[in-house]
């Protein structure tokens, strides 16, 4: 399995994809940066919670995991080179994991880095030890990198295993879809009923958010409906499921 | 499923077929298919478009027939990845992973396949398909010929029972097509299963192989080629005589039966005939008694060509 | 063979040079056009290349009729149907746009070249102005589907739920002919920038990417640097993003200030003129990139 691991990682990160990916999650931490300089008083943790909750979360994060996760299997079915990953003696389910594995690296690692920059560079300038809420009382400052990242983490493993689904099935049309479901779906039927909700991953790594963001004053800024442990187990849940979905789905395909 | 009486090396056979059918929607790509292969060399041929592909990729678990049943080695070729420790392909499709070194795609083979020392049986493969010298190229600057080479040789790394493979001669030029040849006929030779599919019919022929004529989805026959051609009464052979006088040769063989027309040109005579024995019985006889000397016997379509051509055209 | 001549002739030569009407490049940048409508809308191809273009023009005109109908349904509790510079300027609508074009522009402009069958159109009496025009031509229309047809509806059921269908018409006759201009407006905007991006790429997906690629980020950008951040001249950023341009400027052909007074953020806003200008930059430079990707040497 090491193998196709590393097979795929090589595929994944060649190239201009991965500039491209690259360059878009370079926005948040120069965003950041301009924040922290221009700004007089500056409340980088805010700044830096509410980037993640209108830029990283509904773009940024899934659409990484949108870009590695379908053309994890997708572009190997579509180039027709996955036959030499199945007519080999390795179980279906080491080739799913493989490739889930490397999605799931590249999107986590750029992500995981472009917050740990912004958190850095927002936080520049704020004042030690104390900031200025938006109420205008003076609160004790709180760390929210530890939150940030473990949403991130969460949140990229689910996505990928979702998309590289995706990209099995539809290994054209995937990234397409995959942006109509993002930005469609998620962006805006999701938000009108809380029913809908639970069909959208983006609210649980939101709900993962808010329980780590715990009693900051920080954590009204999210909006979820979701505990948080439960939204962590969901997105375990989607993230195995996705890997055995694409598994099972893998004894069953035809490479004409 | 009844054994027939003439097939005393059934139990050898490595790959069975009971018919099988593939159908995409309305359109059937493969009707009925029966057959067994033995160890050995065996072509499987067919126009473009007949169903050898497909039915080479049903062979090897990339397609489920609609119908029917595939035993490879005794066992189902369907959701038994186990089984590929023991076959090896070689695919149609031209792409691989361009970012690989040739070396490290059939190492990425051995790796796969769980051999103990990897690099060792890539190093040995890529040198029986002589791509040591480019091993460490990208396989993107790969001419086509060194494709067909490198895909040979992962096929080859595990030293496979059964080795498929789909037009393996195609983008190589006629002296690596013979040193290829060279290879397959000494695995044949060595008690693995061969199967090719090609068009190539010239190559095939000199390999002497049974083959596998698949037309319109369904097979047409199978067997030694000569032995078919002989079963195909119904195609008068043509036979060119070169002699010292072949309008006498033409005026005595236009007596016999199985004549079925004369063509004359210079010293040379060609003569079409159902009665190909018959034929060659006259001819010294028919020389003998007008004193021509016979420079020279051919049969015109006693080749692979022509029994396709017939069987398919 | 002899044959004495008399009143033999041959009837049918096989192959012949053709010798009659030619009907010249004109001809052949309106079936350019034609084609490269029906190929975005999957007319004539498989079924599965007509489900998401078709998907996206209903959703946007079961949109209107939802909201239409509930209003009707129950006037007290539903919301009253949108304005149309509300809906044409709403951010649901401008993403259904962007996904339209991300999914047909790559689709008309990718294939020709990845194909490398550009050079046996320019091989027939076809320029590549007339090529690049005509594809950007086709993009636009069936855009325009989208962005006149839905506000149409609206504006035929609003005359219909009235109290005199005539009387509306008369009395809303501007508000018909700005919707047609901001529909003309949104098409030209979205199939500029759709053509001007996918024209860099032979693969769809990464031209679907990219042009969504580049809504978002100057989307974020204009956004977060326009509107959340206070350094002197901060507002100016605002007109990076590229959706607002013509949700702002089609707010204010309908007389409206170009950014709703709930809506603003920061004071000191743009005035609209500078939306219109930017608007205009935007496309001048879009077409001229298009014009400029495909006069360049080799294909």
């Amino acid at each position: 399995m090491i193998a196709m691991f590393l097979l795929s990682l090589r595929a994944l990160g060649r190239g201009r994809r991965l500039l491209a990916v690259g360059v878009l999650l370079s926005i948040p931490p120069l965003l950041a940066l301009l924040y922290a300089l221009t700004t007089t008083h500056p409340d980088g943790h805010q700044f830096v919670v509410q980037l993640f909750d209108n830029v990283i979360l509904p773009v940024l994060l899934p659409l990484t995991a949108l870009i590695f996760g379908t053309s994890a299997l997708g572009s190997e079915i579509e180039d027709r080179t996955l036959v030499y990953l199945t007519l080999r003696p390795v179980s279906r389910l080491s080739i799913a994991l493989a490739k889930w594995l490397a999605a799931a690296v590249l999107t986590v690692a750029l992500v995981e880095g472009s917050l740990v920059l912004m958190n850095l560079l927002g936080t520049l300038n704020d004042s030690p030890g104390t900031y200025v809420s938006a109420g205008g009382a003076v609160k004790e400052q709180a760390s929210v990198l530890a939150p940030l990242l473990a949403a991130g983490l969460l949140g990229g493993m689910a996505y990928s295993a979702v998309f590289l689904v995706l990209g099995r099935f539809a290994p054209k049309r995937g990234l397409l879809i995959g942006l109509v479901y993002v930005l469609g779906w998620e962006g805006l039927a999701a938000g009108l009923s809380t029913a809908l909700a639970t069909l959208s991953v983006r609210d649980y790594v939101q709900g993962v958010l808010d329980a780590a963001l715990g009693n900051s004053p920080l954590a009204t800024l999210t909006a979820s409906s979701l505990g948080g442990s439960v939204a962590g187990i969901v997105l375990l849940g989607i993230t195995i499921g996705g890997v055995v979905v694409a598994a099972l789905s893998l004894r069953r395909i035809e490479l004409p | 499923m009844a054994l027939p009486a003439d097939a005393p090396s059934l139990a050898k056979a490595t790959i069975e077929v009971e018919g099988v059918s593939k159908w995409y929607g309305d359109k059937v790509a493969v009707s009925d298919l029966s057959f067994t292969v033995h160890p050995g060399i065996t072509a499987l041929l067919g126009p473009n478009g007949a169903g050898k592909s497909t039915t080479l990729k049903m062979l090897t678990g990339q397609l489920r027939p609609s119908q029917g049943r595939v035993r490879v080695l005794g066992r189902p070729v369907i959701d038994n990845p186990s089984l590929y420790r023991r076959i090896g392909l070689v695919p149609e499709q031209e792409e691989l992973y361009p970012f690989l070194s040739g070396r490290e795609f059939v190492e990425l083979a051995a790796r796969l396949h769980r051999l103990p020392r990897p690099r060792e049986a890539a190093r040995a493969a890529l040198a029986t398909v002589e791509l040591l010298d480019a091993q460490d190229r990208k396989l993107r600057g790969y001419s086509k010929g060194m494709r067909q080479r490198v895909k040979i040789a992962q096929a080859l790394v595990h030293d496979p029972e059964i080795l498929f493979l789909d037009e393996p001669l195609t983008g190589a030029d006629p002296r690596q097509r013979l040193a290829m040849m060279e290879v397959f006929e000494r695995l044949g030779g060595a008690g693995r299963t061969v199967l090719i599919s090609s068009h190539i019919l010239s190559e095939v022929e000199r390999m002497g192989v049974k083959v596998l004529v698949i037309a319109r989805g369904k097979l047409a026959a199978e067997g030694d080629f000569h032995q078919i051609r002989a079963l195909m009464d119904d195609h008068p052979r043509r036979v060119r005589v070169q002699s010292t006088n072949p309008r006498f040769l033409a005026a005595a063989l236009i007596g016999l039966a199985g004549t079925r027309g004369l063509e004359i040109d210079g010293e040379t005579l060609v003569v079409e005939t159902t009665a190909a024995l018959e034929l060659y019985h006259a001819l010294p006889r028919a020389a003998q008694q007008g004193g021509i000397r016979l420079q020279e016997i051919t049969g015109l379509d006693d080749d692979l060509e022509s029994v396709f051509r017939y069987l398919v055209g | 063979m002899n044959s004495p001549a008399g009143d033999a002739r041959i009837i049918d030569r096989g192959y012949q040079h053709y010798d009659g009407v030619r009907l010249g490049p004109g001809h052949g940048f309106w079936v350019m056009l034609r084609a490269g409508m029906e190929r975005g809308m999957g007319i004539r191809r498989p079924f599965r290349t007509k489900i998401l273009p078709w998907l996206l023009v209903l959703t946007a005109i079961a949109a209107v009729l939802i909201s239409v109908g509930s209003h009707e349904a129950n006037p007290a509790g539903a919301a009253s149907p949108p304005t149309y510079p509300q809906f044409l300027g709403s951010r649901a609508f401008g993403l259904l746009l962007a996904l339209f074009t991300a999914l047909v522009a790559p689709d008309l402009l990718c294939p020709d070249r990845r194909e490398r069958v550009l050079t046996l159109y320019f091989a027939a009496p076809i320029t590549r102005l007339h090529y690049a025009l005509a594809r950007l031509a086709s993009l636009c229309l069936l855009l325009l589907g989208l962005t006149l047809i839905p506000p149409l509806l609206l504006f035929v059921s609003n005359a219909l739920f009235s109290d005199s269908a005539v009387g509306y018409v008369r009395d809303h006759l501007h508000d018909l002919g700005h919707l047609v201009v901001a529909g003309l407006l949104m098409a030209l905007f979205y199939g500029v920038i759709g053509c001007a991006v996918a024209g860099f790429s032979d693969r769809r997906a990464v031209a679907t990417g990219s042009i969504i690629g580049v809504l978002l980020v100057t989307g974020f950008a204009g956004g977060v640097i326009g509107e959340g951040l206070t350094f002197s001249g901060h507002q100016w950023f605002v007109l990076l993003d590229l959706q607002e341009l013509p949700a702002r400027v089609v707010r204010w052909l309908f007389g409206l200030p170009p950014i709703a007074d709930s809506q603003a953020l920061t004071p000191g806003t743009l005035d609209a003129w500078a939306y219109l200008v930017a608007l205009v930059v935007v496309m001048v430079t879009g077409i001229a990139t298009l014009l400029g990707r495909y006069r360049q040497g080799e294909i």
